[in-house]
């Protein structure tokens, strides 16, 4: 792997929590019911959640899911 | 708390399955392999095994939560599984159909060739064991690397 992350999709969810007042990882994680690795992981692109569990944390940032994950070009 | 589970597992898979194996390659040292006692150490390497990451873990979670204390940071001991856990259990178990494919044939060979239950017993041990160490490798490649 080389420290190539395994997934191209990117993710705001760490300044969005920071602009839903300092939600923590752990209150994220609550919401989504998932642990706080697993916020952690997904925050850090080591891990790209369920279709489901985007849209779950977008709701929980009250934002849309394009605002939170993002997929580049191929060029 | 799964990827603790999966880390206490490898440690005591290998340290019991390397105890098991020398003991009984210094059992086979000058003794047919049919007279060979191997099924009690097989079933304690396999209870330990059990019984040790149970109590691994426990105290692995322990340690964990005196350590987040000595650093000052609110205790956090997670618990459960989630659908990331899931993924990679699948993950995991998929990565080693292969060994368990051979694992599977080679027992029925060694069934169909009229092997002493010795070899095939301790085959599928063998077999058991590669699968363990291979699947507890790519899940906590996982957990920490991503897939």
């Amino acid at each position: 792997m080389g420290g190539q992350k395994p997934t191209r999709v990117t993710n705001n969810i760490k300044a969005l929590r920071t602009a839903r007042g300092d939600m923590t990882q752990a209150e994220l994680a609550e919401r989504l019911g998932v642990t706080r690795q697993t916020v952690i992981a997904i925050e850090q692109g080591r891990y790209s959640p369920s279709l489901e569990m985007a849209f779950q944390i977008a709701r929980a940032l009250q934002v849309t899911l394009d605002e939170v994950f993002h997929y580049p070009n191929q060029d | 708390m799964e990827e603790r589970i999966v880390c206490v597992y490898l440690v005591l898979v290998i340290a019991t399955s390397a105890t098991y194996f020398a003991v009984i390659a210094s059992r086979l040292r000058g003794t047919p392999a049919s007279q060979v006692e191997w099924v009690t150490p097989m079933l304690w390497t396999l209870g330990i095994s059990i019984v040790g990451t149970i109590v691994g873990t426990i105290l692995a979670t322990i340690a964990a939560s005196i350590r987040q204390g000595v650093r000052g940071r609110p205790v956090d001991i997670e618990h459960g599984t989630d659908e990331r856990d899931r993924e990679i259990k699948r993950y995991g178990t998929r990565k080693t159909q292969a060994i368990v494919g051979v694992g599977l044939g080679g027992g029925l060979i060694l069934a169909m060739i009229d092997a002493d239950t010795f070899w095939i017993g301790n085959f599928l041990f063998l077999i058991g064991t590669l699968s363990a160490i291979v699947e507890t490798n790519v899940k906590i490649r996982a957990y920490r690397r991503g897939f």
